[in-house]
């Protein structure tokens, strides 16, 4: 398994190599814009939200590689070669959650550092915003799950459609949709019947809580055991390739 | 045989542009329940009318540019299959190769475009927008995604589709900024609804149609050094 793991990281190092620039550049625009010393409340709150696009876009860019590695692999046979090799079924579908892990990982590690600059570079201004705040750690671990859960769920797809283009185009119609379909009686309510309902206050105080962790972590825990378990069933089928 | 090469790359796209299509209705639909939001944000821009429009403006940009993007997959597939050599030992010209792959990015882009101007209209209907700039929108964000699908096309077979996928990172990058830019300069009074009607009805088109050519000349030099 030690082996598969360094093949797919060393083969697909350019990917981490090209979210560090993503995440330099996106850092130093942001220091850039709270550094200035003419700066708003305005420039202040668009080099935050900013801040937060560049926090997923390196976590995404750190996945981006996963499927397509799958992919290939299948496609060239490798994935065939690997279980009549001596590679248990297990081991096999282990090493992708493995990957999967490891570059969430990567990625969130990326965020902190970025995080750590600006923050920083605001005190470093006399500047009084939180970067270095809880709240953004827990964002990009929120994030970095999400996007791991999202990316391994789309491997059984990816072995179906020999096409990793396809699965997540798939799993992104699917769940924008089932956003829509919950969106849609919601606005309905606040609109003709009250007000008061709000979404944002509520997740806002579930991510200042302090159980917010632990709960999105134990949720992402149960999606990756059903994912894996799909995932052991399909490559014991046999003919993933 | 020119039919038979669109028709192979459409085929080979099919399921991402039906995900495409699926992909663009979906913030449409959004943008149609969020009619009091609208109202709302208008207010606090203090410029009635200029928040619907950037809002559509960004989603048609967004839109069509991730909807055509498969296009490209299209060469890269035709070099990892061998079909990019197979197709010169037949009877076809590097012209006819050439103009059929971006006759097919410019049909593919005409059904995007078409479908963003419908969502377009019923959205000026439903949110009380302009209904000017929610016509010329679609059609000069598909304009640029011509000339960045023509750019990534002759870097595509230049480079044997190697450069397709940064270069045309890049290009959306650059044009989202200089879009992104041109609203600044609307919102700070820098740029008139003149210049940006000039733009959008004459510069840009003007800009297309010269790149478009340019791209056709080099695409196939390229295809013809190609063997």
């Amino acid at each position: 398994m030690r082996g598969m793991l360094y093949e797919s990281f060393l083969l697909n190092r350019k990917c981490f190599f090209f979210a560090g620039i993503v995440t330099a550049v996106g850092t130093a625009v942001c220091a850039i814009m709270i550094a200035n010393p003419n700066r708003t409340a305005e420039s202040v709150g668009v080099a935050g939200a900013i801040f937060i696009a560049v926090l997923a876009l390196s976590i995404t860019v750190c996945s981006e590689w996963l499927g397509r590695h799958l992919e290939s692999n299948l496609k060239c046979r490798f994935v065939d070669v690997t279980l009549a090799g001596g590679i248990s079924k297990n081991r096999f579908v282990m090493s992708l959650m493995i990957e999967n892990l490891i570059s969430m990982a990567i990625g969130f590690l990326m965020c902190l550092a970025m995080n750590g600059v600006i923050a920083v570079t605001d005190k470093a201004v006399g500047g009084d915003i939180p970067f270095w705040d809880v709240f953004y750690i827990k964002l990009a671990v929120a994030i970095a799950l999400l996007v791991g859960v999202f990316d391994y769920m789309s491997y059984p797809l990816i072995i179906k459609f020999k096409s990793a283009e396809k699965a997540g185009l798939t799993i992104g119609v699917v769940l924008g949709f089932a956003i829509l379909l919950f969106m849609l009686p919601f606005n309905w309510y606040k609109y003709n019947v009250s007000e008061e309902i709000n979404l944002i206050e509520p997740l806002r105080k579930f991510m200042d809580a302090p159980y917010f962790i632990p709960v999105i972590i134990g949720a992402a825990a149960v999606i990756y055991a059903i994912v894996y378990a799909v995932l052991l069933n399909r490559v014991k089928k046999g003919d993933v390739c | 045989m020119l039919k038979g090469l669109i028709l192979k790359d459409i085929y080979n796209v099919r399921f991402q542009i039906i995900g495409g299509i699926f992909i663009m209705l979906y913030p449409n639909i959004l943008m149609w329940f969020s009619a009091p939001d609208m109202e709302s944000q208008q207010a606090f821009m203090g410029m009635p009318g200029f928040f619907g429009v950037f809002v559509y403006g960004m989603l048609n940009y967004m839109t069509i540019t991730v909807c055509s993007s498969f296009m490209l997959n299209t060469i890269s597939d035709d070099y990892r299959t061998g079909w990019a050599k197979m197709q010169r030992t037949m009877p076809i010209s590097a012209e006819q190769i050439v103009g059929a792959k971006m006759l097919t990015i410019v049909i593919i882009i005409g059904i995007l475009t078409s479908i963003s101007l419908v969502c377009n209209i019923i959205g000026a209907i439903i949110l009380e927008i302009r209904i000017e700039p929610m016509i010329t929108m679609p059609f000069v964000m598909a304009l640029l995604q011509i000339i960045t699908l023509s750019v990534a096309v002759v870097l595509g077979y230049k480079s044997k589709a190697r450069l397709i996928t940064p270069v045309y990172i890049l290009m959306v990058f650059a044009i989202a900024a200089v879009i992104i830019a041109l609203v600044f300069g609307v919102m700070n009074g820098v740029v008139s609804v003149t210049m940006l009607r000039v733009i959008a009805y004459a510069i840009v088109p003007v800009i297309a149609a010269a790149i478009v050519v340019i791209c056709r000349k080099a695409s196939r030099k390229a295809v013809e050094g190609d063997i």
